[in-house]
């Protein structure tokens, strides 16, 4: 009986120690944190910034029930791991939405940029078209250097969208739509204002 | 004899109380093992009540509350806006997890959470604090850019017809033109609901806007110094006509009018256009300047005598524009290699609707046929900036 009693106590002590002995799985959390770092990577605080709030705020719960179960004398990280492969899905996700998201944008620019050389060709026939420039020759040297430098934004937003940062080429690509269309109605305005035919262009 | 005790203890005596010492001890062994055993369950016993009273204390709770007031902070994009609250919750909340770390690597029975849960207590509260900082940052910038918009516009309203009506100095010309590129920029940027950026863009544009209105004021007001000159010129130029019973021409450069007058009295008016640099007083030939002054007609010319269909030679320079001229000559405004320039007219092929002249008055045909019938040789010409006072202009 007694020495029953001592080899219970005695089993229950080595399975304790053995128990306790689960250790935190590192492998998982660190393939984890690199999965959410290449989310960072690949734009997603520009392009899904929501997005990207919600995943590191994923990880973030998982590491604090992680560190919870660090402090228990019985640790468990069955579960713990699963949620990490969900983070990890997660972050896959993210990437891909950015990805995407980068696709839109760089699509929208493509389309902007075309509307902003048809509208410096047009701007370029007018002035041809309005008699010695409006107000003089100064007002025209002024209005091609306008264009010039819309047509130098068009370069700098090229350049933008090789460096990949796309929102500010979009920003941009509009701005100079919004000057090359200034030019075109006031171009037209004087046009039609010393001519009765129709502007051509 | 001797004597034994064990020979007075009988043996089965002794084997008996053997026995019995064996038993006692034996018991005693029992009781020592059952003690033992008893006082290690009920040590570990005791172990786990201090260990689930440990867990009961780390603060998961408010942990959880500081992560989540974090994210919140974050979706409102509090951290694009420098808010100091937001990174201090940001710190506090790592500075918890790191705490904890360090407490749950020490026996359990001298952890602390306390530390860990102030940390994380004020990490939630910064976090919010943060989201309510960042609320009235955006609220306020969001008017401020609108109500700056609105004055940008409005300046910029201003100076367009401004320089439409009055030929202003070029470099201020295309500072009004950059100055509204910039305004497209602004708007594309509040298109973004970046109100906080668009806020410190807003007060430069503004800023600009006022400056630029300033310039423009300044250099009208100069002009417009005259302005008494010219009314009394004017008055003086009717009152001749009326005594005489003569032909008398008023020109206004701003109203763009060629004022015909015969007998004190307006019988017509024409549209004229002038120098390209048409506001301002003629200084030098090729300023491309239409001359201000009291004139008169020294000659006509038509058909092969003139390019412009007809003309009328007026005697620039007058004895004021020669004087004005040596003077400026000088005291060095002008550049000793420049001339006072000549013949200026008042002649055809106008109506193109811009001023583009050397310096010359043009009139369409049609016009100036009417008016070189009508006016002979040595009618007056009186050329003046502007016939209304600039505030009635600007009213306008």
């Amino acid at each position: 009986m007694k020495n029953k009693l001592i080899n219970g106590i005695a089993a229950f002590g080595i399975a304790a120690l053995l128990v306790s002995c689960e250790k935190a799985p590192q492998a998982e959390i660190d393939l984890t944190k690199a999965t959410v770092d290449s989310a960072l990577l690949s734009g997603a605080a520009v392009y899904q910034s929501e997005e990207l709030a919600r995943l590191e705020d994923s990880l973030a719960a998982v590491m604090e029930r992680i560190e919870a179960e660090n402090g228990k004398m019985f640790p468990s990280y069955g579960d713990l791991k699963t949620e990490l492969e969900s983070v990890k899905a997660y972050a896959g996700q993210v990437v891909q939405k950015t990805e995407a998201r980068k696709a839109e944008v760089q699509q929208e620019i493509q389309t902007v940029l075309a509307e902003v050389k048809t509208l410096i060709e047009e701007n370029k026939t007018l002035i041809a078209q309005a008699p010695k420039g409006k107000e003089g020759k100064e007002a025209l040297e002024q209005i091609n250097a306008e264009l010039t430098g819309i047509e130098t934004s068009v370069a700098e937003t090229n350049d933008l969208v090789t460096k990949n940062e796309y929102m500010q080429a979009l920003d941009k690509s509009k701005l100079a739509k919004e000057n090359a269309m200034a030019i075109n109605n006031e171009l037209k305005e004087v046009i039609a204002k010393t001519s009765k035919k129709p502007v051509r262009g | 004899m001797a004597f034994s005790f064990s020979k007075l203890i009988p043996v089965s005596y002794i084997f008996s109380n053997r026995e019995a010492c064996y038993r006692i001890n034996m018991k005693r062994r029992s009781w020592v093992i059952w003690s033992v055993s008893i006082l290690i369950t009920l040590c570990f016993l005791g172990l786990f009540f201090i260990k689930a009273q440990k867990d009961k204390e780390v603060p998961t709770n408010e942990l959880s509350n500081a992560r989540q007031s974090i994210l919140k902070a974050k979706v409102q994009a509090v951290d694009i806006h420098g808010i100091r609250e937001y990174t201090l919750a940001v710190a506090q909340y790592d500075s918890a997890l790191r705490c904890w770390g360090n407490e749950n690597s020490r026996i359990f029975i001298f952890r602390n959470f306390d530390k860990v849960r102030q940390f994380a207590i004020d990490a939630d509260s910064l976090a919010n604090l943060s989201i309510i900082l960042a609320a009235g940052l955006i609220d306020d910038a969001h008017n401020i850019v609108l109500h700056h918009s609105e004055a940008i516009k409005e300046k910029l309203e201003i100076l367009k017809i401004v320089n439409a009506k009055f030929k202003i100095p070029e470099d201020v010309n295309i500072s009004i033109r950059n100055l509204q590129s910039e305004f497209t920029a602004l708007n594309i940027i509040t298109e973004n609901a970046k109100w906080v950026e668009g806020e410190r863009l807003s007060l430069e544009l503004l800023n600009q806007s006022e400056i630029l209105l300033g310039q423009c004021q300044e250099y009208l007001t100069n002009y417009f110094s005259n302005f008494e000159d010219w009314q009394a010129w004017k008055k003086e130029a009717i009152e001749q006509s009326r005594m005489k019973r003569s032909y008398t021409i008023i020109i206004d450069k701003i109203a763009e009018q060629l004022q015909l007058f015969y007998a004190g009295r307006q019988i017509d008016v024409y549209t004229a256009e002038f120098g390209q640099n048409w506001i301002g007083d003629k200084q030098y030939e090729g300023d491309k300047t239409t001359p201000e002054g009291r004139y008169k007609i020294l000659k006509k010319k038509q058909g092969k005598e003139t390019k412009y269909y007809k003309a009328l030679i007026l005697n620039y320079p007058n004895e004021n524009d020669r004087m004005r001229f040596l003077i400026q000559k000088k005291d060095g405004t002008l550049d000793a290699s420049k001339k006072i320039g000549g013949m200026i007219e008042i002649h055809g092929d106008g109506g193109k609707g811009y001023h583009w002249t050397d310096g010359c008055v043009a009139l369409k045909n049609s016009d100036m046929d009417n008016v070189y019938r009508l006016v002979p040789v040595n009618t007056p010409v009186l050329i003046v900036g502007s016939l209304r006072p600039l505030n009635e202009l600007i009213k306008l």
